[in-house]
């Protein structure tokens, strides 16, 4: 069913009551995902947020497990968390799409029982873009849609002041048979004119957005001159790779005695200088632009070759906070197309 | 000099082979603040920029390739060319910190003085854009010393006027002119500086709340803090080769060595590692931070981290009545000590 | 080959380590980087060239080429002190426990290999990997052809293993030849750098598989001379390592290309090879 919500904040209450709710909100230093909480609401104005919610997936910092040691020698305990339900809502079509990017690295092969369990416990409520809302948007040269739905359980699209509601996924279409949701007045199925209004923003962005190029259609050289140049700028910090929504290095930290002690894991970025800085001192990317390389090449070539979808989304948050304006869409700019693609 | 002077004379000095390279700004794709420009090619020197958006402090460049030169063991007697920088004057004071610390001899710096009237603080001008611009499209940005404008159809539409959009830390500037440079672009600006007693008024202000209300603040502060490190790394003064606050930076030595070390925190973002990290780093910035706020711009998400610095640089202005980076022949605050110094907090 | 699992391995947390006792831990190499061979009871099965993930509570892990053989009720390692992981392995004894989770990796293809003649090539720490394919074909020795380990190091001091391989000295099932880097009164075998041993050697290119593994210099001109000698990419083998932390290829750091060292290697040929730049740092 395609649903109508005309009293959004009626709708969130009634969510949240059931579920941990995460919602978009506007601070002094810009737009991030919160606890829904006090329960204000307000999209206005809405473009996407400062750093993504992957963080409510695969957080900065998490244990993984206890050890003590004894005379029957070490007791290793599982710290998986206890996980309450939670729905994001408002996460834009680009970082939705990045989930499945995450599932591809975390879910296959040594499932990752931390991740899972989150995932299986998140419900996405994507929000079409009405066109690029970011200032430096380009899903479409990566493939990806602003109205698209990858990696949503329910899409909502802004039409007359509320939201016309899609089903996406059988745990989308579920929530409406929770409790507090069942039976209530914040929504109701979309009329058919809501449903093709809905279909005109999504087409009328698409439009708006029409790719100058196909990003998985470059191809990088290893060996040309901007590598060196851009990597010049870069500073080193974990900015691009903290704020991307499918960056997902992770080092794992150990403390502790041979008695008592844990292992917990935290983000790291291949931009830092020791990231594979090995214990001889012998570091493969010693310097910034074999760095520089390794970013890219994972976002546009490496990550396709093995799971064939690039891994970069066109969210821009890179390039918009970037503190020395290292543009990747700049970089690729300086390399052609694959001559293997047929024109 | 004027600018179109200063450009032809470093094309110059390019082409002579006088100069290694030539840093400073230029136009990127962020309408809110110009991005670094790094050259050895003489007819990139055209595309310097000398506006207000010029931001960064270039010094870290510096930093970076000292920081580069010590990773290599470069021979310490070998020679290099010099590097001609762009200086606001907030920057010439961390260049003068840079000297007092003896990383790299002022005749490999060609100095390019900016005299700076304030600059643009990007965050507030992307705000005000935001909410004021009727297409948000950025390649319709205009900013120029007049303020922020909309371009709509050809025409310049105000949307804010330069006081909405400049720096306040202009209002606590010591060194509007850069205190040395080879040449100066333009003319030495007017503009008093504040005088030294008055700088710290906004950290005066913060320092009237109880120490429970400030430490709830920073506590509160600190918790958003995701370990990105662009503080440390956009800072000239952290010139450190190995950080012992970004646990982890093991330079290769040998294995009972790296067993000795101690690491003061852990990756972790609770709150203890994260005001470990923060706090512990302001200590060793006393002294040593000349308030170009790079650390608070580049933060992601939008810590007041200058406030922390600058309670340090007063608590060292109050004990000592010293500023960092104002004469590059002093020997650096916390190397040395005289009979007068205070002795209060010792305990019998 | 029957795994007797002494804790069974968590399947439901691929991050969880086991405990395991050391039973033994030597010295095999003295030095300012000392290498000492670790034993412990077998508690999964492998295959040789796979790795584990060493756990030393409180410091970090480490991973390692399982050094033995999966015929034998025992695992062994080869460590050489590096960073504080290894430094705290080194300073443990006997009847301490460590934690490890494994195996990982994909291992040498053995089973393509019968019927050809296999020429290891080691050097130094190197040896840990290749010593796993020696053990096994002497164990198995009848499906496979010639065996010859060209193995050295910079001095007697430093060759590993050195009681295993007086033992295999006189041995029928396979040719050794050890070699030093500088004269050294008493040796009697050859002196020289482990690739121009290579040359001396000589071994015949077809029907042959080649592993070789050691410092980066080594295996460079080792790869040059066994190209100079016949063998295609196709039959040249190496391990390659790179720091790791998760070992299950989601961490994301010991990427060379596409290919994760710990999932996808560390056993690669040197045709696959040839395919990445980054690879031959």
């Amino acid at each position: 069913m395609t649903r109508y919500i005309e009293n959004l904040k009626q709708f969130l209450n009634e969510v949240a009551e059931g579920y941990r709710l995460l919602v978009p909100r506007e601070r002094t230093e810009g737009w991030f995902f919160e606890p829904y909480g006090d329960g204000q609401v307000q999209l206005e104005g809405y473009p996407n947020t400062v750093s993504s919610p992957k963080e409510y997936l695969f957080p900065q910092t998490e244990t993984l497990y206890q050890y003590h040691g004894g005379e029957a020698g070490l007791e290793y305990e599982n710290r998986i968390p206890e996980q309450t339900r939670q729905v994001i809502f408002g996460a834009r079509p680009c970082d939705c799409a990045a989930v499945t990017r995450l599932d591809k690295v975390f879910l296959e092969d040594d499932k990752d029982p931390y991740y899972a369990l989150r995932r299986e416990n998140t419900l996405m409520i994507g929000l079409v873009c009405p066109g690029a809302v970011g200032p430096n948007c380009f899903c479409t040269e990566v493939g990806l849609s602003p109205a698209g739905s990858e990696g949503m359980d329910l899409r909502a699209t802004e039409v007359g002041g509320g939201l016309v509601i899609e089903e996406i996924s059988d745990q989308g279409a579920a929530l409406f048979d929770s409790s507090s949701l069942k039976n209530s007045k914040s929504w109701r199925e979309a009329s058919e004119e809501e449903a093709a209004e809905a279909r005109r923003v999504q087409e009328k962005a698409i439009r708006d957005m029409a790719p100058a190029r196909n990003l998985a259609e470059v191809e990088l050289e290893f060996d040309a001159p901007v590598w060196a140049r851009e990597a010049e700028y870069c500073i080193g910090c974990g900015i691009c790779s903290f704020l991307c929504p499918t960056c997902h290095c992770f080092t794992i930290e150990h403390s502790g005695s041979k008695k008592k002690g844990k292992a917990i894991r935290t983000w790291d970025t291949c931009q830092f200088q020791d990231y594979s800085l090995e214990a001889s001192g012998f570091n493969p990317r010693p310097d910034r632009v074999q760095r520089l390389k390794q970013r890219l090449y994972h976002k546009f070539k490496y990550f396709n070759d093995r799971y064939g979808m690039l891994l970069c989304i066109g969210c821009g948050r890179c390039v918009s906070s970037c503190p020395v304006n290292i543009d990747i869409r700049k970089i690729l700019a300086a390399f052609e197309r694959k001559k293997s693609v047929a024109s | 000099m004027q600018p179109d002077e200063i450009k032809k004379l470093l094309a110059e000095k390019l082409s002579k082979g006088e100069l290694r390279a030539v840093i400073g700004y230029r136009r990127g794709t962020n309408p809110f603040f110009r991005r670094p420009l790094i050259t050895s090619a003489p007819e990139e020197v055209e595309e310097l920029d000398f506006s207000p958006l010029g931001v960064e402090n270039l010094c870290n460049y510096i930093t970076i390739e000292v920081r580069k030169r010590r990773n290599r063991r470069h021979d310490p007697e070998e020679q290099y060319k010099p590097t001609a920088l762009v200086v606001r004057g907030c920057h010439s004071r961390a260049l003068n910190v840079l000297l007092q610390e003896k990383l790299i001899p002022r005749e490999e710096l060609f100095v390019v003085g900016l005299p700076c009237r304030g600059v643009v603080d990007p965050r507030k001008a992307q705000a005000l854009w935001h909410s004021r611009a009727e297409n948000r499209d950025q390649r319709n940005v205009v900013i120029d010393e007049q303020g922020l404008f909309e371009l709509k159809n050809g025409e310049r539409v105000q949307l804010a006027k330069y006081e909405e959009i400049s720096d306040q830390r202009h209002d606590h500037c010591r060194t509007p002119n850069p205190l040395s440079y080879d040449v100066m672009v333009g003319e030495p600006v007017a503009d008093e500086p504040v005088e030294a007693e008055k700088q710290f008024s906004d950290v005066e202000q913060f320092l009237q709340k109880t120490p429970e209300e400030r430490w709830s603040f920073w506590s509160e502060q600190f918790s958003r803090c995701i370990r990105c490190y662009a503080c440390k790394n956009i800072c000239p003064a952290c010139s450190c080769q190995e950080c012992s606050l970004a646990k982890d930076t093991e330079q290769p030595v040998d294995a009972d060595a790296k067993v000795r070390k101690t690491f003061w925190l852990s990756k972790e973002t609770d709150t203890a590692d994260n005001a470990s990290y923060h706090i512990n780093r302001a200590l060793h910035l006393a002294g040593r931070c000349v308030s170009c706020g790079e650390c608070e711009r580049a933060c992601p998400m939008g810590i007041p981290l200058l406030l922390l610095y600058r309670s340090l640089a007063k608590q060292v202005f109050d004990d000592y009545h010293y500023e960092a980076g104002m004469d590059p022949e002093a020997k650096p605050i916390m190397t040395r000590f005289n009979a007068e110094d205070r002795e209060d907090f010792m305990e019998e | 080959m029957q795994a007797k699992q002494a804790n069974p391995v968590q399947e439901d947390n691929p991050y969880l380590p086991n405990s395991v006792k050391l039973l033994e831990i030597k010295t095999e190499v003295g030095g300012p980087r000392p290498i000492k061979r670790l034993k412990i009871e077998k508690c999964f099965d492998y295959r040789p060239g796979q790795c584990a993930m060493l756990s030393l509570p409180g410091v970090g892990e480490v991973m390692l080429a399982i050094s033995s053989s999966p015929t034998r009720e025992t695992m062994e390692f080869g460590i050489m002190k590096a960073g504080v992981a290894t430094a705290g392995l080194h300073g443990l004894s006997a009847g301490e426990y460590i934690g490890i989770r494994g195996p990982y990796g994909n291992g040498f293809p053995l089973d393509s290999w019968e019927g050809k003649n296999i020429v290891l090539i080691g050097g130094g720490i190197g040896i840990t990997p290749v010593w796993s394919i020696l053990r096994y074909v002497l164990d198995n020795r009848d499906p496979y052809g010639a065996l010859d380990f060209i193995y050295g190091a910079r001095s007697s001091a430093d060759l590993c293993y050195h009681e295993d391989l007086d033992q295999l000295r006189g041995s029928k099932e396979l040719h050794l030849h050890l070699s030093i880097d500088v004269e050294e009164p008493g040796w009697k075998d050859f002196t020289g750098f482990v690739p121009q041993n290579l040359l001396e050697v000589s071994p015949k290119a077809e029907g042959a598989v080649a592993v070789t593994c050691g410092p980066p210099i080594m295996i460079k001109f080792v790869i040059k001379n066994l190209i100079q000698l016949g063998f295609q990419p196709s039959q040249i083998f190496t391990t390659l390592e790179r720091r790791m932390k998760c070992g299950i290829g989601k961490c994301g750091r010991c990427n060379i290309g596409d290919l994760y060292v710990c999932k996808d290697g560390p056993v690669f040929s040197y045709e696959t090879l040839q395919r990445y730049p980054e690879a031959m740092e």
